[in-house]
């Protein structure tokens, strides 16, 4: 203590000072801290530091529009809650084009799509997306995603950076009528640390699932 | 440090270099890690802050002696005669005045504030770093801080791609 610094002041303060001091930003200038240099970048993205930054207050709602004369397929919305200050794109036009996109589910703060292409044979992908940082990846649809009426998707930042697909596999091919009796036989589960899909539960039984 | 009236309970702090600050217990009991040795009885005759040096230390005890609380018994006189508002005003441009230091005194009170548990005097000291950090361009930012650019040019590209939205 006392001497002359030469260099990074900041070198001296320890991590959990330095993010003391970075917490008093809002969540959009530590956005901007992140570019300052590598040991900002690593604090600011530390999960250990997540409880005490601040963090975004993006909010709001995904929303499916009707389709139209004149857009013959379902588009999407978005309302925000928390003000507009970011930019975003409701249509999800950053995705590659698909025939058709369909939000399934969505989990702190990833959306879960399902597109269909238009190539012959027609093709299924999942897509798990970001909005606000507008990364996308795709995730191999399986040979029951044609029959699934809807998959799930599992991501917690705080604990890992990578996200989970479920499809329950309906016992019998889904049936829009008999919508109370869904029975499942299978959980395929895709983990996007490994990148294949597991199917590790086969069910003697079918076991039914109330929504 | 000057004397102080009777009846009072004077602690002594000690900074690594020798130097002996007399103190009121209330004005060092504005920092809760000291609170606590007093509380816990840790605290008979001197406390020696390890890592603090006299310089920083004086100016700490400084902080504490204008925000330790005028109410109750002592110091009635200020809190009897000044409006609340008034005296939180007065106080703001009292912490303007204190924290026109230089860079690295600045983070020495950081680390001091941070070790002491002075919340008022880690907000201020972290605060005005900050304020730099939001009304400035990132190169202000880093040649304020002297804060090296270790960013592969790439990488740099990427991060600021990634971020551009909060630069708008």
């Amino acid at each position: 203590m006392g001497t002359v610094f030469i260099g990074d002041p900041t070198a001296k303060l320890p991590d959990d000072l330095l993010v003391e001091v970075i917490s008093r930003v809002p969540y959009k200038s530590t956005c901007c801290c992140k570019c300052v240099s590598t040991r900002w970048r690593d604090l600011i993205s530390h999960p250990d530091h997540r409880d005490k930054l601040p963090r975004s207050t993006l909010a709001g709602f995904f929303h499916a529009t009707s389709a139209t004369e004149h857009h013959r397929h379902l588009s999407h919305g978005y309302l925000s809650v928390s003000g507009n200050w970011c930019r975003h794109d409701a249509a999800l036009s950053f995705l590659p084009k698909y025939e058709s996109l369909e939000i399934l589910d969505c989990c702190n703060g990833l959306l879960l799509c399902r597109g269909r292409k238009s190539t012959d044979p027609k093709t299924l992908d999942y897509v798990v997306c970001n909005p606000a940082t507008e990364k996308w990846v795709t995730v191999p649809a399986t040979k029951w995603s044609w029959d699934m009426s809807s998959a799930c998707l599992g991501f917690d930042p705080a604990v890992s950076s990578h996200f989970y697909v479920f499809e329950l596999v309906p016992a019998l091919a889904w049936n829009p009528i008999k919508r109370d009796d869904y029975s499942i036989e299978a959980v395929g589960i895709y983990s996007s640390k490994v990148g294949v899909w597991t199917h590790p539960i086969v069910l003697d039984d079918p076991i039914e699932i109330l929504y | 440090m000057a004397t102080r009236e009777a009846g009072k309970k004077m602690i002594m702090l000690k900074s690594p270099d020798g130097m002996e600050f007399e103190v009121e217990e209330a004005v060092a009991m504005e920092s809760q890690t000291i609170r606590k040795m007093i509380e816990d009885d840790c605290a008979d005759t001197a406390i020696l802050i390890p890592n603090i040096n006299s310089k920083i230390l004086s100016r700490v005890i400084e902080y504490c002696n204008k925000h330790v609380p005028t109410t109750g018994a002592t110091g009635a006189a200020a809190s009897d005669t000044v409006a609340p508002a008034a005296l939180a005003e007065d106080l703001k441009i009292w912490d303007a005045e204190f924290i026109k230091v230089n860079r690295a005194t600045r983070f020495d009170l950081i680390q001091a504030a941070s070790y002491l548990n002075i919340k008022g005097l880690l907000d201020l000291t972290s605060q005005t770093t900050i304020d730099t950090i939001s009304d400035n361009s990132l190169e202000e930012i880093r040649s304020f801080l002297s804060t090296k650019n270790d960013y592969l040019p790439e990488e740099e590209q990427t991060i600021r791609r990634e971020n551009q939205w909060a630069f708008q």
